[in-house]
């Protein structure tokens, strides 16, 4: 079942006077359930492209297309809403709220999003417990190694429920036990929860777990591969 | 959860919040209790006013105040005094004659008004009784420093309201005219003025006491001798009178007061404290609107920094902002927050600075804050030089209006600073 379309996408700045074409027509598209990387150098227009997914930026030609919803034709106001419902973030510098413990970070979406209170309570712990942050529930994020406070991270990128999460390069500031640790968390979940995962990264131990691997170079798909 | 993640926000950098909440705490200390003396000061000018000036109510003959004509005395002035007198508001009513006349000493001379008054009721309108002193404190004034000098001074000059029999006829001076005079208790003063015909007429009195009150424009201007002397001296009728000089028990009835004489008695002219010294009246309208004055300057200072303190915040937390606006919080929650902060910011340090304003105001309000050096000054414009603070609660509820109206205008940039931005380029930042 698809859940996300690109058709010939395109991303131009205007960096003084000076056209700068970001990604150039990419058409991709993914099925419920992938665990897909995306992968290139530094300036290939990764992170561009999952920002314009993540419906944070806007195509300058082509659609996106999310679940049947043209997200280039939402306002600003809906897109807002749309991410809050559709989409999971996980960043690279974890964005966690630093006030917050643990589990009040998890749960903070769903008040967003108008939650009951004991739903709330329930989730954020079983979706910490999940992270295999049981006991960390009431941390904040000052108190957590990097390694937890991502796990934390992607608690709550599934604590609303989306249709995919996004990862943007998830691993590049862990050492190599906890993005292995991260890593197969994420892998069980969408193994056994069948949530779809799309990363980008530039991380080999990454790319290696990954099923689909979608190689950028210069805003253009260069390959498009799965793998066991 | 979003009013505690604010909440939580103002103490993640917790000396640069404690440093605006102690700058709104100063200001609200500073601006609080600078009112607070101010109305006091103007609250005990007019208490001191009616106590020993104005009384509450005036009524005249209506063309009396025009020019003092002597003959514009109030009719059957016996009857309304006791109609008056059964009004349930009213405390007291005293007669008087008004009579503009020349006061002269052996060293100098000056025109006052003086006052007939039947003692016993005057006391009970006009505290100007609990003035009158004896001499100790003038002997020391006029600088008599050899004790037998002092010694005879005292043993002759007991200070009297009236109470004390004498063949002559007395007369109460204010402190002001008798330095000025130079005379003291039991000295002789001569009384010259106009009678009813038109005549020059005289009388020699003795001082019989000497007030002090804290206005001495008033000392200086007003003297009292008995009702029956001045109606010997004039000419007028031992029951003529020109002013009724009215007492209520409750000073907030004196408006609802004045309306229903108004109405009830129409050929007459009834003066309120306000009308008889207009200048007090106004001084304490324009008082409210100063004190208003003051606290908004404070407020707009403190605003500043306020704005400046929450654009920093806003400008440090630029990719929290962008995370949070990146996973689904709307713009007007992120404003929400912002304000909220803001306004948190501003209301405990406005809090604690009223709280610490209002024992000050209580201590000092009791204890009276003392500024004898300034004694002479303060009773030429007929103020007191002991102080006492004084605040109404409405004022600071309507402070906090303020403050929380200023938080609010304070986070407004910053927080359209933290809209304008894109949720993609703000994670993008590195800080």
């Amino acid at each position: 079942m698809k859940i996300l379309t690109l058709n010939n996408v395109h991303k131009i700045y205007n960096e003084s006077e000076v056209q700068v074409h970001a990604v150039n027509g990419v058409s991709l598209e993914f099925d419920k359930g992938e665990f897909a990387a995306i992968v290139g150098p530094s300036g290939s227009g990764k992170t561009t492209l999952l920002n314009m997914i993540g419906g944070l930026d806007q195509p300058t030609e082509g659609e996106i297309i999310v679940d049947s919803t043209n997200i280039g034709s939402l306002k600003p106001s809906g897109l807002i809403d749309f991410r809050m419902y559709n989409i999971g973030f996980v960043f690279q510098a974890y964005n966690l709220i630093p006030v917050l413990t643990a589990r009040e970070n998890v749960e903070f979406i769903m008040h967003l999003q108008g939650r009951p209170r004991k739903e709330r309570e329930a989730r954020s712990r079983e979706l910490l417990e999940a992270v295999g942050l049981a006991d960390r529930m009431d941390s904040r994020p000052s108190k957590m190694s990097g390694g937890q406070q991502q796990r934390v991270a992607v608690a709550r990128a599934l604590a609303s429920k989306p249709k995919f999460v996004l990862a943007d390069e998830p691993t590049a500031n862990l050492d190599s036990h906890s993005t292995e640790n991260l890593l197969d968390i994420m892998e069980r979940l969408n193994r056994e929860e069948q949530v779809t995962f799309i990363f980008s990264t530039h991380d080999n131990r990454v790319v290696k777990k990954a099923r689909r691997v979608i190689t950028i170079e210069d805003g253009k798909v260069e390959s498009d591969s799965t793998q066991k | 959860m979003i009013p505690s993640i604010a909440w939580k926000n103002v103490w993640r950098n917790r000396m640069r919040s404690l440093i605006v909440m102690i700058a709104v705490t100063i200001g609200m200390i500073g601006g609080i209790f600078s009112s607070a003396v101010f109305k006091g000061m103007s609250d005990q000018r007019v208490e001191e006013a009616i106590k020993y000036e104005t009384s509450h109510i005036q009524i005249h003959h209506p063309r009396f105040m025009e020019n003092q004509e002597l003959t514009y005395t109030l009719p059957r002035s016996q009857e309304l005094a006791g109609e008056l007198q059964n009004l349930e508001k009213v405390q007291a009513v005293s007669r008087r004659m008004e009579v503009p006349v020349m006061i002269k000493s052996s060293a100098s001379g000056t025109g006052v008004q003086l006052l007939g008054i039947h003692p016993e009721e005057e006391k009970k309108v006009t505290a100007i009784r609990e003035a009158v002193y004896d001499s100790v404190e003038v002997a020391g004034k006029y600088g008599m420093t050899d004790p037998k000098r002092v010694q005879r001074f005292l043993e002759d000059s007991v200070g009297h309201y009236f109470t004390q029999k004498s063949r002559s006829q007395q007369i109460v001076i204010g402190e002001e005219l008798a330095e000025q005079l130079k005379v003291d208790v039991k000295d002789k003063v001569v009384v010259n003025l106009q009678t009813t015909e038109g005549s020059l007429s005289g009388g020699v009195f003795r001082v019989a006491g000497i007030y002090r009150i804290t206005n001495s424009t008033f000392e200086n201007t007003v003297a009292f001798v008995k009702k029956e002397a001045l109606s010997s001296l004039t000419g007028l009728p031992a029951d003529a009178v020109h002013e009724l000089a009215i007492r209520l028990s409750d000073s907030r009835q004196v408006g609802p007061l004045v309306k229903q004489l108004t109405r009830d008695y129409p050929g007459l002219d009834v003066k309120s404290w306000k009308d008889i010294q207009p200048e007090l009246g106004m001084i304490t309208q324009w008082l409210d609107v100063m004190l208003y004055f003051i606290m908004v300057i404070i407020l707009l200072a403190l605003g500043f920094g306020i704005v400046n303190t929450m654009l920093m915040v806003v400008m440090e937390r630029i990719k929290e902002l962008g995370m949070l606006m990146a996973i689904g919080m709307n713009r007007m929650r992120v404003f929400g927050m912002i304000m909220l902060e803001t306004i948190f910011l501003s209301i405990t340090g406005g809090v604690i600075g009223m709280g610490i304003a209002a024992l000050l105001i209580r201590y000092f309000g009791s204890q009276g804050i003392h500024l004898d050096a300034f004694t002479q000054g303060f009773e030429a414009i007929g103020y007191s030089p002991v102080l006492y603070p004084s605040i109404g609660v409405s004022f600071y509820f309507t402070l906090t209006g303020l403050i929380i109206l200023t938080a609010i205008v304070a986070s407004i940039y910053p927080a359209v600073k933290a809209l304008r931005m894109n949720p993609a380029e703000a994670l993008r930042i590195e800080i």
